[in-house]
């Protein structure tokens, strides 16, 4: 059993994929596995990722969402530690040895995230590289781009599977809903790539998902807040 | 009040998620849940109404004056606009009007409840910068 399970979702993007896996395969923490959940690409996606061969497990579902997936990967996986990359990104090499030393120091830390710089993928055109600009030059990565302990994903329950969009925000809210503490590795360990058809752009109609995810987790407070009301001392 | 205004896309995701408005502005990370009527007023907007169009639908739907309904609209309208969440519609205001169910629920009385509590996660989250209308600004351009 490998400590550290890596689970990479995707979902047509063959171009960007190899790059992902690799950055994977040349981390200097070696106690890795590294599940690719093809989440029903019609492109060449699986064709890329089974090209790795023994490196990498390789699993399908039917169209899911990158939620479905990624929980369809911690399944079909044994590490203590879960750390999650998007298919079209890529890491620096030593991205889980840092995050996964802070977890070691301290027992009671339940995540480790880094910093993201996002970078303009090489094939855009002019007209293409201003329109996606980075919005940010670096900022700190949210949790599912981080390492965490197994337990703390199983307490949560694992990402969303209603959402198309906004999956991550909706995790890092049951994160902090929940009272899980993570910490941030002060490196610029992780590269999100710009191009022509990030999520956002290819899911532009599930765009009030992200209005799902900030209502979910205002219920939720609102819930907490009657109960404590009713219950001051719990 | 002036003509028609719109909702400030693509700057503005905004949803209806079990009978409440929930509008989130990008680019500062702040989201809002429509209270007291405000969701009919966002429902007119959304549907092209111009002012006195809201304010002679809002009359008639919570059974009070055109003169109360304006009173209470107006600052409403206003900080609407001042939290960019909606914009003069411009060249848009020859659009057509569509239809806008209102939900009377209790007196009229519409105001933002404003939370700030995600806003780093939302603005975290990097997934809003490609769009075809030219999203987004950066936040301090906002």
């Amino acid at each position: 059993m490998k400590a550290v399970s890596v689970i990479i979702p995707v979902y047509n993007y063959e171009m960007y994929l190899a790059e992902a896996i690799q950055s994977v395969l040349d981390q200097s923490f070696t106690e890795v596995e590294l599940t690719v959940v093809d989440d029903g690409s019609s492109d060449g996606s699986g064709d890329v990722a089974k090209g790795f061969g023994d490196a990498i497990t390789y699993l399908r579902q039917d169209r899911g969402g990158n939620g479905a997936a990624r929980n369809l990967g911690v399944a079909n996986s044994s590490g203590s530690y879960l750390s999650f990359l998007d298919a079209d990104d890529r890491w620096h090499p030593t991205k889980i040895e840092r995050e996964v030393a802070l977890l070691e120091a301290d027992a009671e830390l339940d995540g480790a995230r880094s910093l993201v710089r996002e970078f303009i993928s090489p094939e855009l055109d002019g007209e293409e590289r201003h329109r996606v600009r980075a919005t940010h030059d670096v900022i700190p990565g949210l949790l599912h781009y981080g390492t965490m302990r197994r337990t703390a994903f199983e307490q949560i329950g694992g990402f969303t599977t209603d959402l198309q969009l906004a999956v991550g925000v909706d995790f890092s809210a049951r994160w902090a809903d929940a009272g899980l503490r993570s910490e941030l590795v002060e490196e610029v360990l992780i590269e999100r790539r710009l191009h022509s058809s990030n999520n956002w752009a290819r899911e532009s109609n599930r765009r009030g998902d992200l209005a799902m995810a900030v209502k979910a987790s205002l219920e939720r407070r609102r819930k907490a807040a009657e109960a404590k009301q009713k219950d001051p001392g719990s | 009040m002036g003509g028609k205004l719109s909702i400030n896309v693509p700057r503005v995701v905004h949803e209806t998620i079990d009978g409440e408005v929930i509008v989130i502005d990008l680019a500062t990370g702040t989201y809002f849940s429509l209270q007291g009527g405000a969701a009919d007023v966002w429902t007119l907007i959304s549907a092209g109404h111009s002012s006195e169009a809201m304010v002679d639908a809002l009359a008639a739907a919570y059974g009070e004056s055109q003169d109360s309904i304006r009173s209470t609209l107006e600052p409403f309208v206003k900080e609407l606009e001042s939290e960019a969440l909606v914009v003069d519609a411009g060249d848009q205001s020859s659009a057509q009007t569509g239809t806008a169910e209102i939900s009377v629920d209790g007196a009229f009385s519409p105001y933002l409840e404003k939370h700030t509590d995600m806003a780093e996660l939302i603005l975290l989250d990097p997934v809003h910068e490609v769009d075809s209308m030219g999203w987004p600004h950066r936040p301090e351009d906002a």
